[in-house]
């Protein structure tokens, strides 16, 4: 479904997603928004590499996010759940005071999780759904960089080759060299690789200059036309998310005593209370 | 306004880290739209003279130009490179390098973005059509072959519209079906009236394009000056002065030289009619008889990659399929096929890095499972020579395989000498191996792995991007390796090399055998046509004929008959 909207409205979703999941602060806001996003995460199809993948990166963060916060929580109030080494404990529970598990730590850990997860779930839709093409379309387009435009393409385009030479210079260190020594391994990866890129850079080069690459052009072309669906989407994405963010930015100046407007009173409570 | 678009008056070229001249040329003009030939061999100063012309030489690469330069009424050393390019194109060798982005529409996109700053589809495919490609303009620039990354190289080229296009080296990347296809970018660029520079050494890929009248002059060099230029039908008759000059010559030209008689073209192939109606009563050739211990044999072996994943299952795509293989001692195999049938994978599955294998690989009747098992009896060189190459001297990188396989640093010393010797790099042991030309380092690379001593050495591609002398002297240093009773495994498109050096070749086409033997007998049993492989024009005669035997025999054969005569 993703790959069907313009790169330019998958990248304004992504973009909400992110300012979303910096406003809130409420876990049952967080948990909808990660909802959310993995069903966006849903809807490219996965494959079960995929899936692992995923999962790999998502379970972890998410398990020592939590974790950590549990246990290390620094600040008050505290309301301690579980006592994993009581502070009269020989040696490390008199070294460390105890160790609890602490229940204001756990949200905190599980909000600060949900967070990167629920934007971490989209910015791999995204990418999955994008090609090279539309990539370079948004470099040209949007962001009206040449230079950039250009060194992605020859990132991505000799990216393969680049590890594709790493695996033979690995082969061949395997088959001739019986050094232990880890700073001669080092050497023996690097040097060779070193002249391939140096030499790869000046071919790379020429073709540049003579394809015209230093002629003095700004970066122009039309950009594409967005359909309806791509404008009511990169519209409501973008007011919802940054109605969210001015509310939270306008309660933030409020609580820190910076502005203070009489008429926003029912404002601040909601969003200090659901937001 | 003149229609000379190039002048040159007394030139002399100089780099700074060099106190010899890099060219001399007392007087060259070449018109607007002529095709030129420029031949030579290597470090003949064919490059330089391409380099000069369209500015790489002193805007990218530092250099001294004394004389008279006159590119498209500009001098190209006073003027800012942005200015040159409108006029002249340069395309260095590897066309793999010249294309940047993943896809042939953004290639193409890109670049007349950036030069008009705008661009519609009609315009994209009116330069895809320009050079026949247009059915590529959606597809991967990994799925092209050399060929068709080339003309999508010109495709973009032909966008800045420029008055002089020069190619260098444009066939040293190119498998054979590519090679032929060049003669329809140099067709295109004189329909296009443009003025096309090629410069090349391989003469025997470039006599369709001289026979077909599509090269007005060649330029010939020779010790970094400019000799003589000759028009195409003044090639025929100067076949000696080539031979002088170290091009190699087709084989009919070299019965020609060698029975002192005049050939009517350079596709003039009664010559070898001649010499073979003589060799006729010299007796049948010697067969070769395959008695070598077995090195290597690969039994019924299928590699693969993952190409698609469907829920649980993963699809294992077979590149190779029911593979067999042996290789003798005293052996040079050669494997060859089109472009995709899986050679480079069969080497890969030698050296277990290939991530799907099953069957049987037994080198030196020990079954190899892993890379593990294959340190000290296979020696492996890449394509490119610098990948193996770590150390800051020669000596050492050689030096440091010899300890491996001598022990004794002594004995390795000497086995660093007597490798030097042989590959006559006695002389560059003190350099550092980066600092040498690209023969120079994939000799180094060879000599490396032959310090070790391995019973099999494998060769991805050694020819290409390689100039004639070296492969010559490879042709030579692997003849003279097997000789100990070793075993060379040779992966190329290079149909002249595996005619010369390869004692037994496999045909791969889809991942399978489609034929083995003998090369001559292989080529003359008409599988490369099969499979779309052109195989070299006296095939046809050797066919005709009924002689198997090697060209380089018959030229030898020749030789010591007229010598027989003579005497």
């Amino acid at each position: 479904m993703l790959h069907k909207i313009n790169i330019l409205s998958r990248l304004v979703l992504l973009l909400s997603i992110n300012i979303l999941a910096l406003t809130f602060d409420n876990v049952k806001n967080l948990i909808i928004l990660t909802v959310i996003s993995f069903l966006i995460w849903l809807s490219t199809k996965p494959n079960i590499d995929r899936i692992k993948f995923t999962a790999l990166i998502v379970v972890p963060t998410m398990w020592s996010f939590v974790l950590m916060q549990g246990l290390f929580y620094s600040a008050e109030p505290k309301t301690v759940i579980l006592v994993i080494v009581p502070p009269n404990f020989p040696i490390i529970g008199q070294l460390t005071g105890g160790l609890y598990l602490i229940y204001q730590g756990l949200i905190y850990g599980l909000v600060q999780s949900l967070r990167m997860v629920s934007v971490l779930l989209v910015g791999l839709a995204v990418a999955w759904s994008s090609t090279e093409t539309e990539v370079f379309q948004v470099l040209r387009h949007y962001l009206k960089s040449r230079k950039l435009t250009v060194a992605v393409g020859i990132a991505v385009r000799f990216l393969d080759e680049f590890q594709e030479n790493l695996k033979l210079v690995r082969l061949n260190m395997r088959l001739m060299s019986e050094t232990k020594n880890i700073f001669r391994k080092f050497i023996n990866i690097v040097v060779p690789l070193t002249a391939y890129i140096i030499r790869k850079t000046y071919t790379i080069t020429l073709a540049l200059v003579y394809r015209g690459f230093t002629l003095t052009r700004q970066e122009a072309g039309e950009r594409p036309k967005l359909s309806m669906i791509d404008k009511i989407l990169i519209i409501s994405c973008l007011s919802v998310a940054l109605a969210f963010a001015v509310m939270k930015i306008l309660t933030l100046l409020f609580l820190y005593g910076i502005l203070y407007i009489p008429q926003l009173s029912y404002l601040y409570t909601w969003v200090v209370y659901h937001v | 306004m003149s229609d000379i678009v190039v002048r040159m008056y007394n030139i002399d070229v100089r780099y700074p880290e060099s106190d010899r001249s890099a060219l001399q040329v007392e007087e060259l003009e070449i018109e607007r739209g002529e095709t030129i030939l420029v031949l030579g061999r290597s470090g003949s100063g064919k490059s330089t003279l391409g380099k000069i012309i369209s500015g790489v030489v002193p805007h990218i690469e530092r250099g001294e130009i004394k004389g008279t330069l006159q590119v498209c009424n500009i001098d190209p050393r006073t003027v800012e490179i942005e200015n040159i390019i409108k006029k002249v194109a340069y395309l260095a060798q590897s066309p793999y390098d010249q294309v940047i982005f993943t896809k042939v529409i953004d290639e193409l996109k890109i670049t007349i973005e950036n030069i008009r700053g705008y661009v519609s589809e009609n315009e994209i495919e009116r330069y895809l059509k320009i050079l026949g490609i247009e059915h590529l303009k959606n597809r991967s620039i990994r799925e092209l072959s050399g060929g068709e990354l080339q003309k999508l190289a010109i495709a973009c080229i032909l966008a800045i519209d420029p008055e002089i296009v020069i190619l260098d080296e444009p066939l040293a990347h190119l498998d054979p079906q590519s090679c032929r296809g060049f003669i329809d970018i140099v067709k295109k660029m004189r329909e296009l009236e443009k003025t096309l520079i090629i410069i090349e050494h391989r003469f025997r890929e470039l006599v369709d394009l001289i026979e077909n009248k599509l090269i007005d002059r060649v330029v010939l060099l020779s010790n970094c000056r400019l000799l003589t230029t000759l028009s195409s039908n003044e090639i025929v008759k100067k076949l000696s002065l080539l031979d002088d000059l170290g091009i190699i010559l087709p084989v009919n030209c070299k019965l020609a030289l060698a029975l002192g008689v005049e050939l009517i073209s350079l596709k003039d192939y009664t010559i070898l009619e001649l010499a073979l109606e003589k060799l006729k009563y010299l007796g049948d050739v010697e067969q070769r008889i395959e008695n070598g211990k077995l090195i290597l044999e690969v039994r019924d072996l299928y590699a693969g990659y993952i190409s698609k994943i469907k829920g649980l299952h993963r699809h294992v795509v077979w590149v190779l399929k029911n593979i067999n293989v042996n290789v003798r001692e005293g052996e040079i195999v050669g494997i060859v096929g089109p472009n995709g049938a899986g050679k480079s994978t069969l080497l890969r599955a030698i050296l277990k890095i290939v991530p799907h294998i099953r069957g049987i690989i037994n080198i030196n009747g020990r079954r190899i499972r892993s890379i593990h098992d294959l340190k000290g009896l296979v020696g492996y060189v890449p394509q490119n020579p610098d990948l193996i190459l770590s150390h800051d001297t020669v000596f050492r990188e050689i030096f440091e395989r010899a300890k491996i396989s001598r022990k004794n640093v002594k004995d390795a010393e000497k086995l660093v000498l007597d490798i030097a010797r042989e590959l006559e790099l006695s002389d560059l042991l003190h350099r550092c191996p980066h600092s040498l030309s690209r023969g120079q380092r994939f000799r180094v690379a060879i000599a490396s792995v032959l310090a070790l001593e391995p019973k099999l050495l494998l060769l991805d591609e050694p020819t290409v991007g390689q100039d004639e002398d070296c492969i010559e002297k490879l042709g030579q240093i692997i003849k003279n390796y097997v000789k100990d009773g070793r075993g060379v495994i040779v992966v190329t498109h290079d149909l002249h090399f595996i005619v010369d050096y390869v004692d037994k070749i496999y045909v791969l086409d889809n991942g399978r055998v489609v034929a083995e033997g003998d090369p001559i007998n292989v080529m003359m049993s008409g599988v490369f046509q099969e499979i779309g492989l052109p195989v070299p024009d006296y095939v046809e005669y050797l066919r005709r004929f009924n002689v198997k035997i090697r060209p380089r025999d018959i030229i030898e054969k020749v030789r010591l008959l007229t010598c027989n005569y003579a005497s």
